[in-house]
């Protein structure tokens, strides 16, 4: 498989995870992993349980069975809130930030949530909180808008931010879902800068769903490919490319 | 219904000030003028100063139910309910039990806290017409037991109570001092992280959630800190009418409360206030003209909020200046 040698620290591990609606088996026993400093993309066609994989292991929802496993803590159905607040933190598919909020404001909530400094005392503009937010708008080219309300930014702008109130968590790991649905061939080129930046610089694991293989394929370390609930095939970007199963589900 | 509640809090001191900063100090100075005014009130003579002072107990409990409807999202229907169990508390610590003043006025914030936790507890499990429609259903409970229960005096009520200094004109300033002080520490609170937690489970509860916030936890502080300031603004009330009767929990009064809400507009930390003397005035001015009182202010509000759509302050902030003016130029 995929990791390096040497040092191998285990982030995230699930074991048989399984989830089904009615008579879909959106998840169907998926036992994976994902190492401290890697990204790991999910990939697959349409319906193949990849969502509902970052559901699970974000908290969203509970596995019908399976273990989920975060930083060697047996995690399976705590809340999204608890898994925040040991290090899990997690965008969305469909942009989703607090609308009439400003930029700032968005991040001043993360930064005071996990800070743990939400009080009726403390302004919550005060300078110190109002300093980490800044420093995390600036990571992601935000910080000239600062004032702006989501509604006023690109669509890439608007991803960004969801990205950026993921950072400010703090995370040892982010979930990505989809992170360039719908973006321009220049946004794409951000977010891959964005996604290679939260591991190198920022030293976050990145945990990711994407569709654009190309993204996939220049960011990855790591691919797992999904099919009908079930892991069809795992390893390195080189190794997945050339997979004969993997060619099958893609091309028909 | 939190498309009616797309409201906007912002701070403008990180702004680049360009022209902002005379929007500021011309709040500042309505602000100063406002108080100023106040202050004077006795002068007008009994009927004005009891005006006001009604005026000034509906904007607290008005201002306490927007920091649950303006910040957290949440329509409560039933607020008239904390207003009743701070009136009452008072009632009967001092008619039954024959405290004074202070303790009792004490006595009606812890039972608000108490009540509104209990039944916050149960209501922010839910949202929207839901959260709006269990609200209401415990307001019309509560006014049921004030009516049936003779301890409480039934539909009567309980009356004769002593006012404060034998004085109105005194009372008014206790009024005043209290209506202030109250709407500093909630002002206070709308703009603490605590208050920008709200607004972010105003805005979107399910991401809050991926942000660490504990969703109910937080829809239950707010509910807790508006019962609280609703039952202070019932508990006054009761001293200044020195009685008190069931209607005060009738789910009319609660709609009172939405209604002044909207009048000002919900989105701007003073818009309450504004709703509740403008209604207030109008009511007393319809009422002294026509026995058709009630229809009279039916028609002019409907055509205040067909003509101001975010209230009277909301509207008058945005014309005045930069779309910043309408979200906080408050005057703080």
């Amino acid at each position: 498989m995929g990791a390096v040698e040497g040092e191998r620290e285990e982030m995230l591990r699930t074991e048989g995870v399984k989830k089904h609606f009615g008579s879909v088996r959106a998840v169907d026993g998926v036992s994976m992993r994902v190492e401290r400093g890697e990204i790991v993309s999910l990939v697959g066609p349409n319906g193949a349980g990849k969502t509902t994989l970052l559901n699970l292991i974000s908290g969203l929802i509970r596995p019908d069975s399976g273990r989920i496993y975060f930083l060697g803590r047996d995690v399976t159905g705590m809340r999204p809130s608890q898994l925040v607040r040991m290090g899990m933190a997690r965008c969305f598919q469909i942009s989703n930030v607090f609308e009439n909020l400003t930029v700032l404001e968005n991040l001043l909530a993360a930064v005071h949530s996990i800070e743990g400094s939400i009080s009726p005392l403390r302004r919550y503009d005060e300078e110190e909180a109002v300093e980490k937010a800044v420093r995390v708008l600036r990571e992601f080219g935000l910080d000239g808008k600062a004032h702006l309300t989501p509604k006023e930014l690109s669509h890439g702008d608007r991803k960004l931010l969801d990205v950026a109130i993921a950072y400010a968590l703090r995370p040892k790991m982010i979930l990505l879902d989809e992170p360039t649905a719908a973006m321009s061939v220049g946004e794409k080129r951000t977010t891959v800068g964005v996604i290679k930046k939260l591991r190198d610089q920022l030293g976050v694991t990145v945990l990711l769903v994407e569709h654009d293989l190309d993204v996939v394929y220049e960011v990855s370390d790591r691919i797992i490919v999904m099919h009908q609930g079930t892991v069809l095939a795992e390893g390195r970007p080189e190794e997945v490319r050339e997979n004969p199963k993997v060619r099958e589900v893609y091309l028909g | 219904m939190t498309g009616s509640g797309a409201r906007k809090e912002r701070d403008g001191e990180q702004k680049p000030k360009q022209g902002h900063e005379q929007e500021v100090s011309a709040g500042t100075i309505a602000l100063a003028v406002g108080i100023l005014l106040l202050l004077l009130v006795p002068l007008a003579g009994k009927h004005m100063t009891h005006l006001v002072a009604s005026a000034l107990l509906l904007a607290l409990a008005a201002t306490s139910f927007n920091l649950l409807f303006g910040y957290t999202g949440l329509l409560s229907f039933g607020h008239a309910l904390f207003w009743g169990v701070g009136g009452y508390t008072v009632a009967v610590m001092m008619a039954r039990f024959g405290f004074g003043y202070v303790e009792s006025v004490l006595a009606a914030l812890v039972m608000s806290a108490v009540v509104g936790a209990a039944i916050g507890f149960l209501c922010v499990r839910h949202t929207r017409i839901y959260f709006a429609i269990l609200t209401l259903a415990f307001g019309q409970m509560f006014y049921g037991i004030a009516v049936k229960w003779d301890f409480l005096g039934g539909s009567d009520g309980i009356y004769g109570l002593p006012r404060p200094f034998n004085s109105l004109e005194l009372y008014y300033y206790v009024v005043l001092a209290s209506v202030l002080v109250s709407l500093y520490v909630l002002r206070v609170v709308t703009r603490s992280s605590l208050g920008l937690s709200f607004m972010a489970v105003r805005d979107n509860a399910f991401r809050a959630e991926f942000l660490g916030i504990r969703v109910k936890v937080t829809r239950l502080q707010s509910f807790v800190i508006s019962a609280v300031f609703t039952g202070l603004a019932g508990a006054l009330w009761v001293l200044l009418e020195t009685a008190i009767g069931p209607e005060s929990m009738f789910w009319t009064h609660s709609a009172e409360f939405v209604f002044v809400t909207l009048l000002g507009g919900p989105s701007v930390f003073l818009g309450p206030l504004v709703g509740s003397f403008i209604y207030a005035f109008l009511a007393d001015a319809a009422m002294s003209l026509t026995e058709y009182w009630l229809f009279v202010i039916g028609a002019v509000l409907i055509g205040i909020v067909l003509f101001f759509p975010h209230g009277v302050l909301g509207y008058t902030l945005e014309r005045l200046g930069s779309r910043r003016g309408a979200v906080d130029g408050d005057g703080r």
